[in-house]
């Protein structure tokens, strides 16, 4: 049903709570967009945040974000569609709720919006497990079982599924009315092919729209990660042109896009197939705008989502001591190998893997370790960076306190100064409590016969007069 | 000749926790074709770079559309490892930066 001759979508930042440009917002209205979209998932913050709850973006930046972007829509008559929180989870989700209502009630918005959770429940994929579905880990790597398997499932803490666009897609069918969509995990492009899928484009150009689309002026030059990005839907190509006049599209970095954070430059994996833009076209229409056409999609045997899940590996401890004695930098690859076998004894009776320790050295190899070419420098200053894990907040503090005493006392040969090796930059310096560490312990593919089956879907009333329709959509 | 004599941008990023991805967008078509016909960056050559086993390496493309390349390889050691140091790998270019292009 191609009823829309031409859809219009404004991308409003490459991430929500990294800053929506005011200005190209409200320029963006005079293109008269049909949806405002903007992505606010990531695993690229680590693990941290699935496990604890708590948001990537400060709680201000997610809720100044949200207001500007439900405010144009509002304004504009037209749906946002936003995946919210960093990690995605239940807490994250109620996090954007909650800042959303209040925003909703200081403006006097009564919002319609549809609700997504990402959250998947364990005992669901423990059913799933028993049936037989066999969920292949989407790396090579040892950590991860090759099919996920009941044990690694009951010892996560939390696990999200990336939504697809066909969840979205049926949101819109079955309320066209909604003033908005929030979800939690979702796939980034398929926020921005949603209504493109929902308008009958073909999946090939609304999957290649939403990669290009997915990070705002990303894909512009000069690029910004908190600038726009306003496309045109058509019936065989898409055009992409940035609101503020200071930037514009080329096909090179249209094209480059692509490549970001992308381990194949042409061919990515989605839920259902393979877009493939080896065969894409970017032409440069007006100076700053660019035109792409001929993406191909390749059908996968199976639809399957990303699972991801964390498990908590302890609490971690860390200690800073800065060196500028020569005579301890010259000896300092010994000396820490003196700390290591001291922390090894001293520690013994935790028993075997117990705890991680670890020194990096900054100013030597602290940042590539291994693959450091300048292995053999002699700088004039270092930062030592001592790290603990272990199983309670105490232990690993006093892991680390051992070591910077040990590490500001050591006799090392050739030591003058025998009053302290290290300069220790504030206080508390011996031990500072970073808190609970996460690790991923689920990356796996979730095959599902129905794109929808374990996220619940709900439509909800913020803001105005309070009530909820709960039920799957 | 260094390789950063020969291209406009060299950066790194993760692509998931797992994989890290290397992208080198070169000054001008010549010095694209240079560096690919050169055949030196190669997935035995990266690997020899990072210090990995050539399996690791997930591919090393040349895109004339974008006169670019890209690396992949898998992590010697994931973001998410005590040993990380660089969450977002957004320093593992730094290899690359020694790499003599013929």
């Amino acid at each position: 049903m191609a009823e829309a001759h031409e859809l219009r979508i404004y991308s409003a930042t490459s991430f929500l709570g990294h800053g929506v440009d005011a200005n190209s917002l409200r320029k963006a209205l005079e293109f008269q967009p049909h949806a405002i979209v903007a992505q606010g998932t990531t695993t690229d913050a680590g693990p941290s945040y699935l496990g604890s709850g708590k948001p990537v973006m400060a709680r201000q930046a997610l809720q100044r974000d949200l207001e500007l972007i439900v405010a144009a829509a509002q304004e504009a008559g037209v749906p946002f569609i936003c995946s919210v929180g960093g990690a995605g989870a239940k807490p994250h989700v109620e996090l954007a709720l909650e800042l959303l209502e209040e925003t909703a009630r200081r403006h006097g918005w009564s919002l319609t919006i549809g609700v997504v959770w990402s959250d998947v429940d364990p005992q669901y994929l423990l059913d799933r497990l028993q049936a037989g579905v066999v969920m292949p880990r989407l790396v090579p790597v040892d950590r991860f079982p090759e099919r996920l398997d009941a044990e690694t499932v009951k010892a996560s803490t939390r696990i999200v599924a990336q939504v697809g666009p066909e969840v979205l897609v049926r949101l819109l069918e079955e309320h066209p009315d909604l003033d908005g969509i929030i979800t939690g995990r979702a796939l980034d492009i398929g926020l921005y092919a949603a209504l493109p899928l929902r308008h009958g484009f073909p999946r090939a150009l609304s999957m290649h729209f939403g990669k290009v689309m997915e990070d705002g002026a990303l894909a512009a030059d000069p690029g910004s990660g908190n600038d726009g990005l306003m496309g045109f839907l058509r019936q065989d190509h898409f055009e992409v042109v940035p609101v503020s006049e200071e930037r514009r599209c080329t096909p090179a970095s249209v094209a480059l896009h692509a490549f970001y954070e992308r381990p194949d430059p042409t061919r990515e994996a989605n839920p259902g197939g393979v877009l493939d833009v080896a065969s894409a076209r970017y032409e440069q229409v007006t100076e700053r705008s660019v035109r792409v056409s001929g993406a191909r999609w390749i059908e996968a045997d199976e639809y399957r989502v990303k699972l991801e899940g964390v498990r908590k590996a302890g609490y971690r401890s860390i200690s800073i001591g800065g060196v500028r004695d020569p005579r301890f930098i010259a000896a300092s690859d010994q000396i820490v190998q003196d700390c290591y076998a001291a922390v090894r004894e001293y520690f013994a009776f935790l028993g075997e893997g117990a705890y991680h320790f670890t020194i990096r050295t900054y100013g030597k190899n602290g940042v590539l370790g291994p693959s450091e070419p300048l292995a053999g420098a002699q700088p004039h200053e270092i930062c030592l960076l001592l790290e603990a894990v272990s199983r309670d907040q105490e232990t690993a503090d006093s892991i680390c306190s051992f070591a910077s005493s040990f590490l500001s006392h050591h006799g090392f040969p050739g030591r003058l100064s025998t009053a302290g090796n290290l300069a220790i930059p504030f206080s508390p310096g011996r031990a500072i409590s970073a808190g609970e560490v996460y690790q991923w312990s689920i990356w796996h593919g979730l095959p599902l016969e129905d794109p929808g089956e374990p996220f619940r879907v709900e439509v909800r009333q913020i803001g105005g007069h309070a009530g909820r329709e709960e039920g799957k959509a | 000749m260094k390789l950063p004599e020969l291209a406009r941008v060299i950066r790194s990023k993760n692509a998931s926790p797992f994989l890290t991805t290397i992208d080198i967008i070169f000054n001008d078509e010549g010095a694209f074709t240079r560096v690919r016909d050169a055949g030196v960056l190669t997935p035995e050559r990266v690997a020899e770079l990072y210090g990995i086993a050539p399996d690791q390496v997930l591919g090393v493309w040349f895109v004339e559309t974008c006169l670019a390349a890209k690396v992949s390889f898998i992590k010697p050691v994931p973001s998410d490892a005590f040993e990380s140091a660089d969450l977002y790998g957004a320093q593992q270019h730094v290899p690359m930066l020694d790499l003599d292009i013929p």
